[in-house]
């Protein structure tokens, strides 16, 4: 049987840095996609944001839970705002070398219904405290994903950071 | 490297509460199932999305839940003759909304141990991670998906495969 979980494309962000990282004319002939995202910022960002298909309405509605190594978990409502937010990113203040981790798993992403997806986001610093999303978000908005966008919250992706789109198919 | 990610069969379900998948081959090393799921039912009482293995009807599950629903966040345990996978979406949500669930069974063809898988529910109430566990030794041949309302039926959109890997 046919393997069917593809490397679509890889960013890496250079020297110089980057403003964002953009995934875009993504091929419509998958079941689902996974994005992995590695980011550092240059300054004091602390979540890179994600919006689809260039769109910036108030379309995107967040469920979230979170801890951060000590306390007990919360959990977070953020209905329709203009991005998905909760992107962990590790600023240019936390430990050298360290950059945040995300997986993205987004299914039937070409499909005329609104689009459910999940990911966990993760913020580990070897410091006393560090954050830890998992997220179930929607957006609000039925045409099929052709770009993704992540952009820091301030400042720019930090050089290594990168992110890379998988696309998966069920036949 | 060889790629060992694949698909191993899907079913995109418009009625009926169930979905079983046979005959699973053994050959790989762990299984994902991802669902993409919404039910009909309009009526105020959970809907459950969960899972048997090999037709398993006796009381050999068990699962512990950590849930968050915008506000608070909790954690349970659940037990029973199925394995909890989450609160889906159903008619009482918003139209077009589908809750998206990733089961991921590690070592599944193994005859020495108990079974156990990590899940990742999207409801549209509630987000939720379950670490679930099957008390059985046997290889898993077969796997149902299930709503445990029995008044609740898949509608038109609902999606489910099962991708098998391969260590190598």
């Amino acid at each position: 049987m046919a393997v069917t979980f593809y490397k679509i494309a890889t960013v890496t962000v250079g020297s110089g840095g980057a403003s964002t990282i953009e995934f875009t004319s993504i091929p419509q002939t998958y079941t689902d996609l996974q994005i992995a995202l590695s980011a550092r910022g240059t300054s004091t960002a602390l979540y890179a944001r994600a919006e689809i298909n260039g769109n910036a309405g108030t379309n995107y509605s967040l469920k979230t839970i979170y801890g951060e190594g000590s306390g007990g978990t919360a959990s977070q409502n953020d209905a329709n705002t203009t991005y998905f937010d909760r992107f962990l990113m590790n600023s240019s203040a936390y430990t050298a070398n360290t950059f945040s981790n995300a997986i993205m798993y987004i299914p039937n992403y070409t499909s005329s219904n609104k689009k459910c997806l999940m990911f966990d986001s993760v913020d580990e610093t070897n410091a006393t405290a560090a954050p830890m999303y998992m997220v179930a978000g929607v957006w609000n908005q039925t045409s099929a994903i052709t770009s993704i966008k992540f952009t820091p919250n301030t400042g720019n992706f930090a050089q290594y950071s990168s992110a890379t789109l998988y696309g998966i198919s069920n036949s | 490297m060889p790629g060992t990610y694949e698909p191993i069969a899907t079913s995109s379900p418009t009625s009926g509460n169930s979905v079983t998948f046979n005959s699973i081959s053994s050959s790989y090393t762990d299984l994902i199932i991802v669902s993409s799921i919404r039910t009909d039912k309009t009526s105020a009482s959970s809907d459950t999305y969960a899972l048997r293995f090999n037709g398993d009807t006796n009381s050999n599950y068990s699962a512990v839940i950590m849930r968050g629903d915008g506000s608070s966040a909790t954690s349970f345990k659940s037990s029973g003759t199925t394995m909890f996978c989450g609160e889906v979406a159903d008619n009482n949500n918003t139209s077009g909304i589908f809750s998206p669930n990733i089961v991921s069974i590690t070592n599944y063809s193994n005859s020495t141990t108990y079974k156990t898988a990590i899940i990742q529910n999207g409801g549209n109430n509630y987000l939720e991670r379950c670490a679930g566990l099957w008390r059985s030794t046997s290889a898993i041949n077969s796997i149902t998906l299930m709503m445990n309302n029995s008044a609740s039926s898949f509608v038109s959109g609902t999606t489910i495969t099962i991708y098998g890997i391969k260590a190598a």
